[in-house]
């Protein structure tokens, strides 16, 4: 039997209760903002004058002067442009290229990005897999440029939101016309396209979550599309805390909802989900239907889906409706086949495809 | 007579050597599926697009694909090849117009036979290789929708059959010209791109269908992963011993390396009335009449090394 010192036992112990409790105090500081703490800080800060920082009590500091913080902030720049920092996680670093800010703010040249020269950094959180990000809104017809962690970002009424991570950002669209990158190589965003701009733009795989509506609400900012699935208007979303609604697997659904899910699965190429809607045998069907509309925007259009036979083991599911695709402006209709299911440990999956 | 006692052992030998080296075209070349994860980057390290030429010659693989198909019960046709690709390869831009009247070799003159042989009509139609309609391409197309029976034209093609193996079916072509990447760059990582290109070029190698792939043109949102994309096309060219026109370096000279920057998907094509089929010097400087370009100069190499060509030996 080993022979342990006494104080041994009362460092190990001490030990375990530091580990514990630093545990615990990092679980406590992961709160992200609150939609009720959005709205008044949008109340708070309606008003405040160009070139400052904006907290929730109102109070405002000119961004020369700003300091790191963990409180949501709204920045007030030029040209009706808005940048509000949403996660309290996230420090902001705002620069003004002096000569580039001087006025007009807004360039409504073509030429090279100008105006301000933002720069947003993550900070050093336990909480650094949450949402750590900035919804960029501007107002009015006139186009209106920053530089955004070195990203050439043009905005024309409509709004952004960004997450921050090691060395890339990625740029959801959530309204209005956007552009990125410099005059000369632009890449256009349609509201509801993802973007990961590292070294170069990709679309990233896979979709990370799309920001909760209920916080976009608050903060006055009204999608064009609402990316979450199964794909629904944003005024008819329930759950307005849905990042990306991460769709059940079969367990215990009928038979049309698996089709359903795989369908709307497949409108955002999510491979994993339809392959777990999937049996063995239809599984690198799945990953490879999951791909194929991957170079268009994908959507359900009025797909209704029902049973047109079941036993207890096997059944056949119908849809009305079509997948409407768009790739680069051509709009593409395609009639959805017949499924065949099988029962596989009380779950219905996809095994087949009848035309 | 001693011709003739020694003609039968020279035709055995002839014969045991095209045996023997259609064997090794095949042992070497495994055809084995590809398994999604087999991707290996450090393999596309010593791969250089500069370092191929643009205009390939026959590979003892593609030969033997090609004698494959000239031995089926109903034979591939020579004088056919199958478009497979996205819009830059479904557009009309591309060889369409070879197939009537309305084309200009230019300086390029020697490649008249080749036009002429591919302008063979298509089955009891007014159509040819140039511009029949195909079913393996589309606007959107990637290598993943190729394989999806969704893609497939639905009057044409068979229940689950997918868009390539529609093609095959319904053209018979002995070649097929398979270009992917454009849009595959900007939604596929490496793994996946590697993956479908291997199985379209392994389906089309089953159908005894000589796959000629295609280097693709650089997007100019992402020249980075381009390169690589490129890589692993010449990688999978070389890995199945088959044909790569190098397009990219093809349009390297171009402005903006035959790239229409108001619409990266695709190439330059020049103003009416020229036409990507002339071979004029301002036509040659667009990247779809380069593209024509050395799509038919690979084609009269396929063909002569094949020896198809009136005239040849």
């Amino acid at each position: 039997m080993a022979n342990h010192h006494p104080f041994a036992r009362l460092f190990a112990g001490l030990f375990i209760t530091v580990l514990m409790v630093t545990r615990a105090l990092a679980q406590q500081t992961c709160e992200a903002p609150t939609a009720d703490q959005l709205t008044a800080l949008n109340e708070a800060c309606s008003a405040s004058a160009v070139d400052t920082v904006c907290t929730q009590t109102g109070v405002t500091t000119p961004l020369d002067q700003s300091t790191a913080s963990t409180q949501p902030q709204v920045i007030r720049l030029g040209g009706d442009l808005t940048l509000t920092l949403v996660d309290s996680h996230m420090t902001a670093l705002v620069t003004t290229d002096t000569p580039r800010a001087e006025p007009p703010i807004v360039d409504q040249d073509a030429s090279a990005a100008s105006g301000y020269t933002v720069t947003l950094e993550r900070a050093q959180s336990p909480c650094a897999d949450s949402q750590a990000g900035a919804f960029i809104s501007a107002d009015g017809t006139t186009k209106q440029r920053l530089t955004l962690n070195q990203v050439p970002v043009a905005i024309t009424d409509g709004a952004l939101f960004i997450t921050l991570e090691e060395s890339s950002v990625t740029f959801f669209a959530l309204a209005g016309s956007t552009t990125l990158g410099s005059a000369d190589n632009p890449l256009t965003l349609a509201a509801g396209d993802v973007i990961l701009w590292g070294d170069e733009p990709i679309i990233p795989d896979p979709l990370p979550p799309f920001p909760a509506l209920d916080l976009m609400q608050a903060l006055a900012i009204e999608p064009d599309e609402c990316l979450v699935d199964p794909l629904v208007p944003c005024d008819a979303l329930d759950d307005t805390n849905a990042l990306v609604t991460t769709v059940v697997n079969g367990a215990g659904l009928p038979p049309q909802q698996v089709i359903f899910n795989y369908l709307s699965a497949r409108t955002v190429s999510d491979a994993a989900q339809m392959q777990a809607l999937s049996c063995a045998r239809w599984d690198s069907q799945a990953m490879l239907q999951s791909q194929s509309f991957r170079a268009m925007r994908a959507e359900l259009l009025d797909v209704a889906c029902y049973a047109v036979s079941q036993t207890e083991t096997d059944a056949a599911v119908a849809c009305d409706g079509v997948i409407q695709t768009d790739y680069n402006g051509v709009l593409r209709e395609w009639q959805l086949p017949a499924y065949a299911l099988t029962q596989e440990d009380g779950e219905w999956l996809v095994c087949g495809e009848t035309r | 007579m001693l011709k003739q006692r020694f003609m039968p052992l020279f035709m055995a030998a002839c014969l045991l050597a095209i045996t023997v080296s259609a064997s090794v075209a095949q042992q070497v070349v495994d055809l084995t599926p590809p398994t999604f994860g087999d991707f290996d980057p450090a393999a596309l390290t010593d791969i250089d697009p500069a370092d191929v030429p643009i205009v390939p010659a026959l590979t003892p693989h593609a030969r033997l694909i090609f004698e494959r198909g000239q031995s089926r019960d109903v034979p591939r046709d020579p004088h056919m090849f199958s478009k497979v690709g996205d819009s830059m390869t479904a557009s009309p831009y591309f060889l369409v117009d070879f197939g009537t009247d309305a084309y200009d070799l230019g300086a390029y003159a020697d490649l008249e036979p080749a036009v002429a042989f591919f302008s063979t009509p298509f089955e009891d139609t007014i159509k040819n290789a140039f511009n029949r309609e195909n079913y393996a391409n589309a606007l959107g197309f990637s290598t993943a929708s190729a394989l999806d029976s969704t893609w497939a034209v639905a009057d044409v093609c068979e229940p689950n059959e997918s868009p390539l193996a529609c093609e095959y079916r319904t053209a018979n072509a002995a070649f097929a010209l398979i270009m992917f990447g454009t849009n595959d760059v900007m939604t596929f990582d490496e793994p996946l791109f590697d993956y479908f290109l291997r199985q379209v070029v392994l389906e089309t190698i089953n159908a005894d269908v000589v796959p000629v792939l295609y280097t693709m043109p650089i997007r100019p949102e992402a020249p980075q992963r381009s390169l690589i994309f490129n890589q692993i096309i010449l990688k999978i060219g070389a890995d199945y011993d088959l044909p790569v026109i190098n397009l990219v370096i093809a349009l390297d000279p171009l402005p903006n390396d035959g790239i229409d920057l108001d619409d990266t998907l695709h190439l330059t094509h020049p103003e009416a009335p020229e036409s990507a089929a002339s071979f004029t010097d301002d036509s040659l400087r667009t990247g779809y009449t380069i593209r024509n370009l050395v799509t038919l100069q690979t084609l009269d190499t396929l063909l002569t090394e094949l020896d198809l060509l009136p005239g040849e030996t």
